[in-house]
């Protein structure tokens, strides 16, 4: 009774026209980033912050993100035309999404598309509901030993599935936790690590760090890589509605890929890109033309679309929810929720209930924006992917800068920003996943702050870690996360043997 | 050709949509003054707590009654006891489109962290509010008095764990200590943890993690009145209007009596102009009917004191938190 009172409140927090005009624009640029080339969403998101200062909590993650699921969009649109995923979880769409834009659909690859986008996150704003609803529940077994142990677990799950070797990972979640050491120990009041520098007083400002290392490293990156070869753009081919044959191939692909995709983007740190392996594993066992797969087949199109965009809305559970994100976007997300000072845990939705409804609802209305906006527009758009590097790249290093400048007009966050950027080009260059280090970085705080809390309630005695069965689960938890990346590989590798088998 | 120049368009277009926003966040100057844009109110805890609510009331006051011509906007800048709010306001120096409303804390916290500068970094506006503190239990705790407390505590000083907001030496924390004092615990013995806000510390008791939250009356009252929780006593010499029926903790014996007030100060080296500006804001602010009735709601006592008095307020509440946190070993490092 009382969630459907807050759904409904949610709506009219979402439907105000400050903050529809938010979803408007933050999907709309979303989409563009998500086509551009070589700027991907974290670096949209993340240069797009500066201007969320000062604004509403929630109006503001409403902007970044309508930018987070635009940007997935047009990830998929650059899947289907040039071969070339936006995102990790778009990876799914390009084997039968370029194939069926060869064979001149392109059109009904963009639509379906589009519309299993739009059912599947119909579907799963209705289990976020009910799903971070009973996950709230938890709020009061929630004390600081247990804290603990959930950020332990956070790390655990981020860094050993982020990367491909969980050492690396580590490396970036201490490197992350080191960083967020530097200023003012919210437990005392002293401050740690400033070098004596009053800019480090207050700790490194997020979109320092977060520009820095995502749009400042591309930046870096795409100099050296500019010579590179070009893959070919395939022009828009066929129309953009679906024929009742269409529908009928799509609509059981798409039920199947939300609801596969809602539950396993609930897990941290797998999320989409397992999601749309799996509903696309699952569509080629159970067709009855499995050897259309591969060959441009819509079901191939549909499953994984809608199971990578219910895994983006699955993923915001364990995000509002619990403070754990499951992927770099959400991470960075969860930074912005940081820096606006709300603590993201159980007790978010009980205490910032207008926020996580309006939040949750703006997403639903901003998946109908994206059918609006897309099916008439995404020829359109599609012409943005022409854009030359030697125009985009200057501009990316303008707004970073100017993004940076303009808040505090510090000269000296300039060259922490250029610090970050080299770090990022270095983190590139050897492999190493950003991802880890943001997450360290945003719970590094938290962590802490739990831990020597527990430490002073059981009076210094560290069995209050395992006392606590939910803390003891967690950290069981996080110990199993360690072994996954050994099982992980072998299931992944079979699962794509497989259908690549079938196909 | 015309793809391109498309493509070209499409671009200029997105620039243009981010430059604007940038814009709203690029300084400007002031002659005569009163704020050109956005105001940002900047509050030294998380979201949630009792000092996040009264900086959001003022705000829709003033945002309502329509007592600036910009907008204003709340900012939560958690942690070290408004420390990390007032760094934040002084890197905004002489600008008036920043203010701050500071829980008391942050005066123990400048004094903890050896940093006299603290004092210049703001510009004092306006006492605003008093907020009248309590020991408070879950509603089955076995405790009834502050008597039992003391007790309890005699027998093992770590089997009663208090939670305070928002720092460490601040004066829920100094209450705390004196009270070990006057029970005659080795205050060092006493387990305190520090939160961001009072609705942490809250959460945490209600969920069984700690016994003893030192939080506002007030605020907590819907929780009192739901049977989640009980007052052992209030923290003030006089019992509190409209809660007559809490005793305070003095009149149990013990004399611990703190009073926590919140401070509205602007950035240094404003100009007297814009301390003449917001002084007069506040002051309207605070006689609107919402103001006066959540005050009244909350248990807290609307001030009107002038910058100048609060000023002299400040220097003398330093020296006697000084002298408190000396007493109890915090200074100096």
């Amino acid at each position: 009774m009382s969630a459907i009172h807050y759904i409904l409140q949610g709506f009219e927090t979402a439907l105000l026209p400050l903050n529809l005009l938010y979803v408007f624009v933050g999907t709309l640029l979303g989409t563009i980033l998500g086509i551009l080339p070589g700027i991907g969403p974290v670096a949209g998101i993340a240069l797009l912050m500066p201007v969320t200062y000062g604004m509403d909590p929630t109006s503001a993650l409403i902007l970044l993100c309508g930018m987070y699921y635009g940007a997935q969009y047009g990830g998929s649109a650059t899947a289907i035309l040039i071969n070339t995923p936006g995102e990790a979880s778009s990876m799914i769409t390009c084997i039968d999404g370029y194939q069926m834009a060869r064979k001149g659909r392109a059109g009904a690859a963009l639509a379906v598309s589009a519309w299993g986008s739009f059912i599947a996150g119909t579907l799963s704003v209705i289990g976020l509901a009910a799903l971070a609803t009973a996950l709230s529940k938890l709020a009061l077994s929630f004390g600081p030993a247990e804290y603990f142990g959930l950020m332990i677990f956070s790390l655990a799950a981020v860094s050993a599935l982020s990367g491909k070797s969980p050492g690396m990972s580590i490396i970036a979640v201490v490197t992350g936790m080191m960083i967020a050491t530097i200023g003012l120990d919210s437990q005392t009041g002293s401050t740690r690590f400033t070098l004596g520098l009053q800019d480090l007083e207050n700790g490194l400002a997020f979109p320092i760090i977060a520009i820095g290392l995502f749009a400042l490293g591309e930046v870096f990156l795409t100099l050296e890589e500019k010579s590179q070869g070009k893959t070919e753009i395939i022009k828009l081919s066929g129309s953009t509605w679906m024929t009742r044959e269409d529908w009928r191939r799509s609509a059981g692909p798409i039920v199947r890929g939300g609801v596969i995709g809602f539950f396993l983007g609930v897990l941290p740190g797998i999320g989409g890109v397992l999601a749309s392996i799996i509903s696309y594993a699952t569509e080629v066992r159970l067709s009855k033309r499995p050897q259309e797969f591969g060959q441009g087949a819509i079901e191939g199109v549909a499953g994984p679309e809608a199971a990578n965009n219910a895994a983006a809305s699955g993923s915001f559970v364990p995000m509002l929810a619990m403070g754990i994100p499951g992927s770099v976007t959400t991470a960075v997300l969860l930074g912005v929720l940081i820096m606006f000072g709300i603590q993201p845990g159980p007790r978010m939705i009980d205490d910032n209930p207008g926020l996580f409804w309006g939040l949750v609802n703006s997403m639903y209305v901003g998946n109908v924006m994206l059918l609006i906006l897309n099916l008439p527009l995404i020829g359109l758009f599609v012409r943005i992917l022409y854009t030359p590097t030697g125009i985009l790249m200057p501009l990316v290093l303008v707004f970073s800068v100017i993004g940076i400048y303009a808040t505090d007009t510090n000269v000296v966050e300039l060259e922490f920003l250029l610090a970050f950027g080299v770090l990022g080009y270095i983190f590139k260059k050897i492999e190493m996943p950003i991802a880890p280090l943001v997450l360290g970085l945003v719970l590094g705080d938290t962590l802490e702050k739990s831990f020597r809390q527990a430490l002073i309630l059981s009076g210094g005695d560290p069995s209050i870690f395992v006392k606590s069965p939910i803390c003891l689960g967690l950290l069981l938890v996080s110990l199993a996360c360690f072994l996954l990346p050994v099982v992980l590989p072998l299931l992944r590798s079979r699962e794509i043997a497989e259908s690549a088998e079938n196909a | 050709m015309r793809t391109i120049r498309k493509a070209a368009l499409m671009k200029a277009a997105l620039l243009g949509a981010m430059a604007l926003g940038l814009l709203v966040v690029a300084p400007a100057g002031a002659a005569e003054w009163k704020p050109s844009r956005n105001v940002e109110l900047v509050v030294g805890a998380g979201a949630g707590g009792s000092i996040d609510a009264q900086a959001r009331l003022i705000a829709q006051a003033i945002e309502r009654h329509k007592l600036i011509d910009t907008t204003m906007t709340v900012v939560n800048k958690p942690g070290a006891g408004s420390s990390q709010a007032i760094s934040y306001l002084g890197g905004h120096a002489g600008d008036g489109h920043y203010i701050t409303l500071l829980a008391s804390s942050w005066i123990g916290t400048a004094i903890l962290m050896n940093k006299p500068n603290t004092f210049k970094e703001v510009t004092p506006l306006a006492r605003l509010f008093d907020v009248p503190l309590g020991f408070i239990v879950k509603a089955d705790s076995p405790l009834k008095t502050t008597k039992d407390l003391a007790e309890a505590l005699k027998k093992d000083p770590g089997a009663y764990r208090f939670a305070i907001s928002t720092t460490a030496g601040n004066n829920n924390h100094l209450a705390v200590l004196r009270f070990a004092q006057l029970v005659g615990v080795d205050p060092k013995k006493v387990r305190v943890i520090v939160n961001d806000s009072g609705a942490t510390s809250l959460t945490q008791m209600l969920g069984g993690h700690l016994e003893i939250c030192v939080c506002g009356i007030g605020d907590t009252q819907s929780l009192a009145k739901a049977g989640q929780i009980r007052y052992l006593g209030s923290l003030r010499d006089e019992p509190i209007p409209g809660f007559e029926n809490i005793p305070t903790v003095k009149s149990q014996g013990y004399d611990v009596s703190i009073a926590t007030f919140y401070t509205m100060v602007a950035p240094k080296g404003v100009s007297p102009e814009i301390v003449g500006y917001w002084t007069d804001v506040l002051a309207k602010a605070i006689a609107t009917p919402e103001v006066k009735n959540a005050a009244e709601q909350l248990g807290m006592t609307i001030e009107r004191v002038d910058a100048a008095t609060t000023a002299a307020f400040i220097t003398n509440e330093r020296e006697v938190t000084s002298k408190r946190l000396g007493e109890f070993g915090f200074v100096q490092k």
